[in-house]
């Protein structure tokens, strides 16, 4: 285990290292921040005189170097905007993302397991149909379009929820929702065929004829087994949550990562976006390991090489 | 139920046949299958059938509400910001939404299942490149590539293709290239390389058929993500840009008159969320009558 | 897994204890939502949107420019004189300290230019406002101070009202987010990406404020700024859509200074002046203002409004005639005009409220008298690179959305800059028009006020450089609970002193 962990994170820093250089190289070619900071009315003189005071006007290869260098001692850079060291920024914005992340897979996965296995206990019964019919729709509404119908609704109309903002836990209640209800609605097909699947399994064919009660055998029998696919997918939605995370975000005006790399993007503030891409790409590799992991405790007969 | 997967050879004329009536037996799956042909007959064949001047601006009939039976069918959903009929405006946009939604899928598809049939099956130096590629693509923002994109290819329509297709990869690749790593362990195919298969035959006769269904369900489910990425991206600005029009487009320029004018955000929604939903209920029903051990719910003679 | 959701439920727990409360019982504070960033609040941007919390509330300037009349009125400086062409003397108010008690003195005021004019520091105002005007500080005593030019500089006590004096503490080379002034209110330290908060200061020399605590919150959509005024989450939203902007009891328009237009580049066929008036006349700028923006919009016949020196108000707009501009057409296509080569009307994304869809409705009328033109979105930094000299080569013929904001008093900015032949927006070089600039430049009160009219006229008339479309509105929802109006300059300084409570007067 300790040689596995070690490899995957030398594999993980050879992956972070061509994500720097890709986000680096390709982000340079969006254009000049001098043109987005200053006025449009801006003459040239001073343009060139900003660009050259934040080193723009160097070869890009030259600027990468430099970059490089700074990292090696954990400078990230700093922010364009306000020279703010741009690490600063990003671990002040990441708890909060991750946060509604951790809040989102939560809910979405309790729900979808419950939901899904059930729905396969009667696969095309009553139960299935309604459930797959919700989870179809949930899983295919514009998460902006939520956001903004539950605030009209639950903020304006009903006057039973604060419209945005950070404060109380019922702030979170509508991010959080907009943020689980797709990764919702997939994981509950994606574990309602996998149950189906377990259901068929010799396993947990034994397990019933070795008179197991139906509960213990859906959710410790069938749901063990079924477990592979359904950690497959809520890893990829988990790792997807920072888009999610920029809508919900911005219209709730949450600090949080997704925002923060979205405002970034749109200024071409380059420290802040590398930083927040990178800090984002450890979390999810984090992950990934941690899934790997929790396949082999699940299912022994997977290796790792 | 074993007799049952033993049924006789069909002619082609009855194996159709067939499945109409297994289409017929699911009536969720039949609806669907309605919706669907109806929608890609409305992208075909829609915008000509309009009448004239359905998408004509008309500054002072703008926002008109739905149901308004004297104004025209075409205004039967209500017009605008511009005055122009709703209706009309889904039936374009579905051509560049399907359009959209197709060929990212269908991209992401094909170069995911090779990148991941390589992978899975080369092993070693290959595997590693194409797997760290993958997890680059996994972490790099697809806002970002969707700026990139858009600032340096002139606008156009491919590029929204470009930037789903390429953020969406990943997963067609991770899961082809896991299906064919455990597939390569099953007997028939350890045997078949024993028996010194060529490695064309292995990987087409051998791998890629049972990798396939996997993928096909993973792709309608992806149908409804990229619909949904597509509508991210222009809200977020980063979208496909005007005068094209898609689905997504509708939903993100009408938000702002959610309070006032519910229905410019609302019929494109529901256009989305309903192919979507149709899509995967199609995809239920492909994956039951392609299951030898599910296929008799959907067979008239079942019992 | 246990561990992991109890810190998560603690950290939710802590987040949820020492997050600021908004909602505090002082009925004395309140809080504005905004669509702005402000990421960087130093003084020296307070020519953009920064200005809205930083004028005047923190730090303050020489002079302030009266809402009404637009003229400078004694801010910091009690009095100003002329006494060379290229000299202002100006007395400095006495008595007055900044907030972290550092006296306010002619040493200050330079310290302040100079910071201004210093390379090491990114400054918004430098290259905004003192581009090519070079201000050179000279301390009389204490309390006087001489400011110089090189050339004369007959709009000194205009500029004044940009020259905000920060404390003599402020860092030098570095933007500051906590700026140091002599406004009625301090910028309380703040994280990163937590709201900007001011607080009343108790030592302020002239009136305090009814307000006690400001806060600036950010919020992009403007169906929830709207939200949440209405619902008493905040007492002052800021950029309300138009559509949203529905209850006339709270929701205020109020002119933002902007002006928009179109501009062409003249290339064949907008090389032809027939060809630039048949597009003015193709557009129906009622309807669209009626249609897609709202009666408070005014139709445009210059690019500034009309408080700002050397605005011509004998300029009519464009009459909508469709028929006519088809017959221009006509004669210009007999003439040889290639009018079937494709125009790309250029907009770009997220410009103003409503601004795509106007692009969309123009494109439209234009295509109605039979024009071959194309709606081409571009992103801002795409759009950038196109409106700015050094154009390419082969410039292709195209119209440019565009929005300028001239509150400065003077039309100087705008001339110069985008109808003199050598302006870096300019797509054209007209002798007779450069010469009416130049001499207006030149020229002091009211010769240089006719000029500029003069320049004007000719250019609308004889030139024809743009589609002029609108002097745009914004609309901010104010709660009932607040006794405030804006006004000509609040899209770019709000002054909290200005904002009362409902009943305590």
């Amino acid at each position: 285990m300790g040689f596995y962990l070690r490899q995957r994170t030398i594999q993980s820093a050879i992956s972070l290292l061509g994500l720097i250089v890709l986000v680096f190289f390709l982000a340079r070619l969006t254009g000049n921040p001098a043109d987005l900071f200053l006025p449009a009315d801006t003459p040239q003189a001073i343009r060139d005189e900003y660009a050259a005071r934040h080193g723009f006007d160097q070869p890009v290869i030259v600027q990468f170097g430099a970059y490089l260098m700074d990292l090696l001692r954990l400078d990230f850079g700093e922010s364009l905007r306000d020279g703010t060291p741009a690490l600063d920024y990003v671990l002040a914005a990441f708890p909060t993302t991750l946060l509604l992340s951790f809040w989102a897979m939560t809910i979405s996965l309790t729900i979808a397991i419950v939901t899904g296995s059930v729905a396969a206990w009667h696969p095309g019964g009553v139960f299935d149909r309604i459930a797959s019919l919700i989870s179809l729709t949930g899983a295919s509404i514009p998460n902006f379009w939520i956001a903004i119908v539950g605030v009209l609704v639950f903020s304006v109309w009903m006057r039973v929820l604060p419209t945005s903002g950070t404060g109380t836990p019922w702030h979170w209640i509508l991010p959080v929702a907009v943020l689980f209800i797709r990764p919702c609605g997939v994981l509950v097909q994606v574990v309602r065929s996998s149950m189906l699947a377990a259901f068929a399994s010799p396993y947990v064919k034994t397990a019933r004829a070795r008179g197991v009660r139906e509960r213990a055998v859906i959710f410790v029998h069938a749901l063990r087994n079924a477990m592979l696919p359904i950690i497959t997918v809520a890893g990829d939605q988990a790792a997807g949550m920072i888009n999610g995370a920029v809508i919900a975000e911005t219209i709730f005006g949450f600090p949080g990562i997704g925002k923060l790399l979205i405002d970034a993007i749109m200024f071409r503030d380059f420290a802040v976006i590398q930083a927040a891409v990178m800090i984002t790409a450890i979390a999810i590799f984090i992950l990934n390991i941690g899934i790997d992991l929790l396949y082999s405790m699940l299912d022994p007969r997977v290796r790792h090489g | 139920m074993s007799d049952m997967t033993q049924t006789a050879p069909l002619r082609p004329e009855s194996a159709v046949a067939e499945s109409f009536m297994m289409l017929w037996r699911d009536k969720f799956a039949f609806v669907s299958a309605l919706f669907l042909l109806l929608v890609t007959a409305a992208a075909l064949f829609g915008p000509a059938l309009l009448p004239d001047g359905a998408m004509t601006m008309n500054l002072r009939g703008r926002n008109a509400p739905p149901f308004e039976w004297e104004r025209g069918w075409v205004y039967l959903l209500g017009a605008d910001n511009l005055g122009r009929a709703v209706l009309a405006r889904l039936v374009i946009a579905s051509r560049y939404t399907l359009m959209i939604a197709v060929s990212a899928v269908l991209i992401s598809l094909v170069a995911g299942t090779v990148l991941g049939l390589l992978a899975g099956y080369c092993r070693g130096r290959v595997e590693t490149v194409i797997v760290r590629g993958a997890d680059i693509l996994m972490s790099f923002p697809s806002l970002l590539l969707a700026l990139i994109v858009l600032f340096v290819l002139s606008p156009s329509v491919s590029n929204v293709v470009i930037v789903l297709a390429i953020s969406r990869l990943a997963v067609y690749l991770r899961t082809c290239r896991a299906e064919v790593m455990e597939i390569r362990e099953r007997q028939f195919v350890t045997a078949a390389r024993a028996l010194g298969a060529s490695h064309a035959r292995m990987i087409f006769i051998h791998i890629l058929p049972n990798v396939i269904p996997t993928l096909m369900t993973l792709a309608t489910l992806e149908f409804s993500a990229v619909m949904l990425s597509e509508s991210s991206l222009s809200f977020l600005g980063l979208g496909v840009q005007a005068p094209a029009v898609t689905w997504g487009l509708m939903v993100a320029e009408g938000r702002g008159y959610l309070a006032s004018a519910w229905w410019l955000s609302f019929w494109p929604g529901v256009a989305i969320s309903l192919t979507a939903i149709s899509a995967n209920l199609l995809a239920n029903w492909v994956r039951t009558a392609t299951d030898p051990a599910q296929r008799w719910r959907l067979e008239w003679r079942a019992k | 897994m246990k561990p992991t959701a109890g810190f998560h439920l603690a950290a939710l727990l802590l987040a949820s204890v020492s997050m600021p409360a908004f909602a505090q019982q002082d009925d004395r504070v309140i809080t504005i939502v905004t669509p702005y960033a402000f990421d960087n609040i130093d003084s020296c941007n307070s020519s953009s949107e920064v200005g809205l919390i930083v004028r005047e509330n923190v730090v303050e300037a020489l002079t302030h420019l009266d809402e009404v009349t637009g003229e400078p009125q004694p801010r910091l400086a009690t009095a100003w004189e002329q006494v060379e062409p290229t000299v202002w003397r100006v007395t400095l108010r006495e008595g007055v300290n900044f907030t972290d008690g550092s006296p306010f003195d002619a040493a200050s005021v330079e310290r302040s230019i100079e910071r201004m004019f210093n390379p090491a520091l990114d400054c918004l105002n430098r290259g905004k406002l003192f581009a090519n005007i070079r201000l050179t500080p000279k301390i009389v005593d204490d309390h006087t101070i001489d400011i110089s030019t090189e050339q004369p500089q007959p709009l000194m006590p205009l500029f004044m009202s940009f020259l905000t004096i920060e404390s003599p503490k402020t860092e030098m080379d570095r933007p500051t987010s906590t700026p140091v002034g002599t406004g009625p209110f301090t910028v309380t330290p703040r994280g990163p990406n937590d709201p900007t908060v001011l607080v009343r200061q108790d030592a302020y020399w002239g009136e305090a404020p009814e307000v006690s605590q400001a806060t600036y919150l950010r919020r992009d959509e403007s169906t929830i700024r709207a939200a949440m005024v209405e619902v008493g989450e905040a007492d002052i939203g800021l950029n309300i859509a138009i559509q949203d902007a529905t209850n006339p009891e709270t929701d205020i328009a109020y002119q933002n200074g902007e002006t928009t237009r179109l501009r062409f580049s003249f290339a064949a066929p907008l090389d032809d002046i027939r060809v630039r008036r048949a597009m003015n006349m193709a557009v129906d700028r009622e309807a669209l203002r009626d249609g897609l923006f709202n009666a408070d919009y005014v139709l445009a016949t210059q690019m500034y409004l009309p408080r700002i020196n050397g605005y011509n108000p004998d300029l009519q707009p464009w009459a909508y005639d469709p028929e006519g501009a088809m017959k221009l057409l006509e004669e210009a296509r007999a003439d040889g005009v290639p009018l079937d080569i494709e125009i790309p009307v250029i907009s770009r994304i997220n410009f103003y409220p409503n601004g795509q869809e106007a692009m969309e409705a123009m494109v439209a009328m234009w295509q109605a008298v039979g024009l071959n033109v194309r709606l081409q979105t571009m992103e801002r930094a795409q759009w950038l690179k196109l409106v700015n000299k050094p154009y390419g080569e082969d410039r292709p013929p195209m119209l440019i959305q565009e929005q300028h904001d001239n509150n400065s008093g003077d039309a100087t900015f705008t001339m110069h800059f985008r109808y003199h032949s050598t302006g870096q927006q300019s797509e054209f070089g007209d002798p007779e028009l450069d010469r009416l600039i130049d001499a207006a430049d030149a020229a002091q009160g009211e010769e240089r006020t006719k000029l500029f009219q003069d320049a004007n006229a000719y250019s609308s008339e004889s030139v024809v450089p743009d589609v002029m479309m609108f002097h745009m509105v914004n609309y901010m929802r104010i709660s009932p609970r607040l006794d405030f109006k804006p006004d000509a300059v609040t899209s770019t300084m709000m002054e909290l002193s200005k904002i009362k409570f409902s009943g305590t007067n």
